[in-house]
């Protein structure tokens, strides 16, 4: 018997995962997938659509597409996109080297560390390239169909996409190895501070870079110039990011020799980058396995307990309900994993909104106080849906194969439904409101349309709560315990989806008219205004309610028909 | 290599610290070719914790570990070549066959592949699988689950073999079976490591037992042993019961 397994073993595994996986599409099956499918469409296709139309604006702007500017766009895109894959992929390594059942599978058998670490970081990598395939394919597509690229540049495109993903994924994979095995406790909130950092830092240069806007004022050329030069260093020769870009600009130029020799040098500084990785795996993944088992177990959790008599600001509810209300928020509260994604969007927007005032350096003009409030507002929404769709529609699917538990109290099953329901709007209003009231009051919008907004904001944190928990009961998925997975499944998918449309809905039917009656009249808020507001109000607040109560119903009866 | 004639894995002045708590402290064990060793302690023993520090999973703070006379910390791709390890909740790939499941054990054990095919049909009878071999595991119950689980796990014929809990979920017929297997597995000279709370099976299989209370070996030895410490000669759960219990009551007159 040899020691060591041979090399093919784990492309082995992974040709026998897909292929089982792909068997498994028939039936019923094939509608996640459809859906995955279908949004990614999309989403591609939005993607191609507004990069063809961009290169289009520039061509009509006599900017020649092969020129530096936007080579220095294409630079910049592939850093942003390099800096995601790198945090991407050392997230998703976390999870898969020091807190899978499949890892701790691998490390007790004869497989030598470094290949169990490379088995999960092509995993990694292949997941978190789906970034790379709906940004960077749709718009490298359009660059090609702009410029009137040759065969050559499809030719090397996909050798391109090879290339890409390696050195940010290596140096986050190293990043995750290195943050393990050195920061001594408290990992997981080391490598989200560190994302909060790291966002923080490109806030930062982001708010640098409207403040040395505010001061270009004479005219558009001094503007651009002032633009460009705070994104140059993305175009530094010693950039990966720039070889790559240089590259497929030679290749659409049909230039052989230097687009062979960008892709050459950018495949073997990933290559080089993962034989790095590989050795510090080597090194390193054993000892931060053990290192990790060694962080204290968690006995003192009173430090935030005073955050459990929130759910007592609803004395409406039964005591039932607030039982399960109370449940589920110490769950939530306690997996830092959960609420720390949606804090690092909610800090970036309010740091957004906070900086907005910044990008006038005097009045505010009409047009972009009344359309840039509502796009805002539109952002609100958008947080909120994703928020909903991320962490309320898995809540009844994470009772999982407990959920007898509750079958068998004497809790009615509507009761249910409406616990997770409210825990959904409370964290709702409690952040949308805020919030929205920042961008309005940054964006100085008169006191009307900020009534306006904030009813909307109670409409959307109403009907997008009740659209997941009601929903979510309707398409629960117990067998499933990671909630991002239920998030991303059929029901999911197809939760976001109705929220999305809802959110465009109420947007429209609340809050439109208002703004339609101040962009008519931009001096004078016309007298046909107030009750046309009115009324669109009175008719979101209907929609805001079929979306909460048709849901929950739907939900509730869905449970009562189910057994256990 | 530092082999012993006698000795199949042995656990040296071992201690494993989570932060401010010891959770196995200056465990000496060594487990000999052909006995089937049985663990017990309460929940929170450091049975676990020893069993993953016997497996290569966890490193030890102080102490040495050999298996097959390989030390786990220098030559763990060898020791772990030596054994295998049955966990608590069985792991599966899912999107897997049982069939194609014990091939990759093979493979990760880097087993000839005619050996392999040959050992593949002995487990697949030894543990009934033939019925649902060729199904995805994804549906599969607790029991099919464990049962493959163990075929992997003996597929190899490892010299030692660590279990955690192995009659859980089995029903009396499956549980019957596995005792027959791993006897069978000890009397070819291989070494079995089982934690356990069924005292009952414990006291029908294990030629040894070990006592581990708050991370501290409190017994080991034979059953009569055992009953000899405990000045007590009943059952083994009431033997288990008296010396955790006076134990207990030591620690707790002596102190924290």
């Amino acid at each position: 018997m040899n020691a060591v397994p041979d090399l093919g073993v784990f492309a082995r595994l992974k040709c026998r995962l897909a292929r089982n996986q792909l068997r498994g599409l028939g039936g019923e099956n094939w509608v996640r997938p459809a859906s995955i499918a279908f949004s990614s469409l999309l989403v591609a296709g939005f993607g191609f659509a507004s990069s063809l139309g961009g290169f289009a604006f520039l061509n009509q702007q006599k900017l020649p597409l092969g020129g530096d500017i936007v080579g220095l766009l294409l630079d910049l895109f592939f850093l942003t996109l390099a800096t995601l894959l790198s945090l991407s992929t050392g997230l998703i390594l976390f999870g898969s080297l020091f807190d899978s059942p499949e890892a701790a599978f691998l490390l007790s058998k004869p497989v030598p560390d470094d290949r169990v670490f490379a088995h999960q970081f092509s995993g990694a990598i292949l997941f978190s390239s789906a970034a790379l395939i709906l940004l960077a394919l749709p718009l490298l597509l359009s660059y090609g169909l702009s410029t009137r690229a040759g065969t050559l540049y499809y030719l090397l495109m996909p050798l391109y996409f090879l290339s890409i993903p390696l050195l940010p994924g290596s140096l986050g994979a190293i990043l995750c190895l290195t943050l393990v095995r050195w920061i001594p406790r408290r990992r997981k909130e080391a490598l989200g501070t560190l994302a909060v950092l790291i966002a923080f830092g490109a806030l930062f240069w982001i708010g640098m870079g409207l403040r040395n806007l505010r001061y270009a004022k004479s005219g558009d050329e001094e503007v651009l110039n002032e633009v460009l030069g705070h994104v140059r260093f993305a175009s530094a020769a010693w950039l990966p990011t720039h070889w790559q870009s240089q590259g497929l600009r030679q290749a659409a130029r049909g230039q052989m020799e230097p687009a062979l020799r960008y892709l050459a040098l950018s495949l073997t500084t990933g290559l080089m980058a993962f034989c790095l990785a590989g050795l510090v795996a080597r090194k390193w993944y054993r000892i931060g396995v053990d290192r990790l088992s060694q962080q204290e177990r968690r006995q003192n959790t009173s430090r935030f307990q005073w955050l459990d008599s929130i759910p007592k600001l609803m004395p409406w509810l039964s005591p039932q309900e607030r039982a399960l209300l109370l449940k589920d928020f110490r769950t939530f509260r306690r997996d830092v994993r959960q609420w720390g994604q949606g804090l690092v969007f909610l800090v970036m927007l309010a740091f957004y909104f906070s900086s907005l005032r910044r990008m006038f350096p005097g009045d505010i003009p009409p047009a972009f106080r009344n359309g840039l409030s509502l796009l805002n507002l539109a952002v609100v929404g958008m947080l909120l849906c994703a928020s909903c769709g991320r962490f309320v529609f898995p809540l009844v699917s994470l009772e999982g194969r407990r959920v007898w538990l509750l079958g068998l109290t004497p809790v009615s099953r509507l009761h249910w439904v409406r616990g997770k329901y409210f825990f959904s709007l409370l964290l709702c209003l409690i952040f949308s409101l805020p919030l929205v009231a920042l961008s309005d009051s940054m964006l100085e919008l008169p006191a009307g349309g900020m009534v306006v907004h904030q009813i909307t904001a109670v409409f959307l944190a109403t009907g997008l709560s009740g659209l997941a928990a009601g929903l979510g009961a309707v398409w629960p998925s117990f067998q499933e315990k990671d909630p991002s997975r239920i998030a991303v499944g059929y029901g999911g998918t197809l939760s976001l989806v109705i929220s999305l449309a809802y959110l465009l809905a109420c947007l429209a039917i609340a809050s439109m008219p208002w703004h339609f009656a101040r962009a008519v009249g931009v001096d004078q808020f016309p007298v046909w205004g107030w009750p046309l507001s009115l009324f669109g109000l009175v008719m979101g607040g209907l929609l805001a309610s079929l979306a909460t109560l048709f849901p929950l119903h739907l939900g509730r009866v869905r449970l009562d028909a189910m057994e256990f | 290599m530092t082999s012993q004639a006698n000795t199949r894995a042995s656990i040296q002045q071992v201690s494993k610290q989570y932060g401010q708590h010891w959770a196995v402290r200056e465990l000496n064990l060594v487990l000999k070719p052909g006995e089937l060793f049985a663990f017990l302690g309460p929940n929170g023993a450091g049975k676990t914790t020893t069993i993953k520090l016997l497996c290569g999973l966890l490193r030890p703070t102080v102490g040495t570990i050999e298996v097959d006379g390989y030390n786990l910390a220098t030559q763990g791709l060898q020791a772990r070549a030596a054994m295998s390890y049955v966990p608590d909740l069985p792991f599966c790939y899912e999107h897997l066959t049982a069939r194609e499941f014990l091939e990759l054990a093979a493979d990760l054990h880097g087993m000839d592949k005619q050996l392999a095919a040959q050992r593949m049909d002995e487990v697949i009878r030894l543990f009934e699988l033939e019925k649902f071999i060729d199904q995805l595991t994804e549906r599969f119950s607790h029991g099919m689950r464990q049962r493959t689980v163990f075929a992997a796990a003996m597929l190899p014929e490892p010299k030692l073999l660590i279990t955690d809990e192995p009659t859980v979920g089995l029903d009396p017929r499956s549980v019957r079976q596995l005792k027959d297997i791993l006897r069978n597995h000890t009397s070819k000279g291989n070494t079995v490591f089982l934690s356990s709370h069924s005292l009952d099976v414990v006291e029908q299989l294990a030629d040894r037992i070990g006592i581990i209370l708050g991370g501290k070996l409190i017994g080991c030895g034979t059953l009569e042993e055992l009953r000899s410490q405990a000045s007590h000669n009943g059952p083994l759960e009431d033997v288990f019961l008296k010396l955790t219990q006076t134990e207990e009551q030591r620690a707790g007159v002596d102190g924290p």
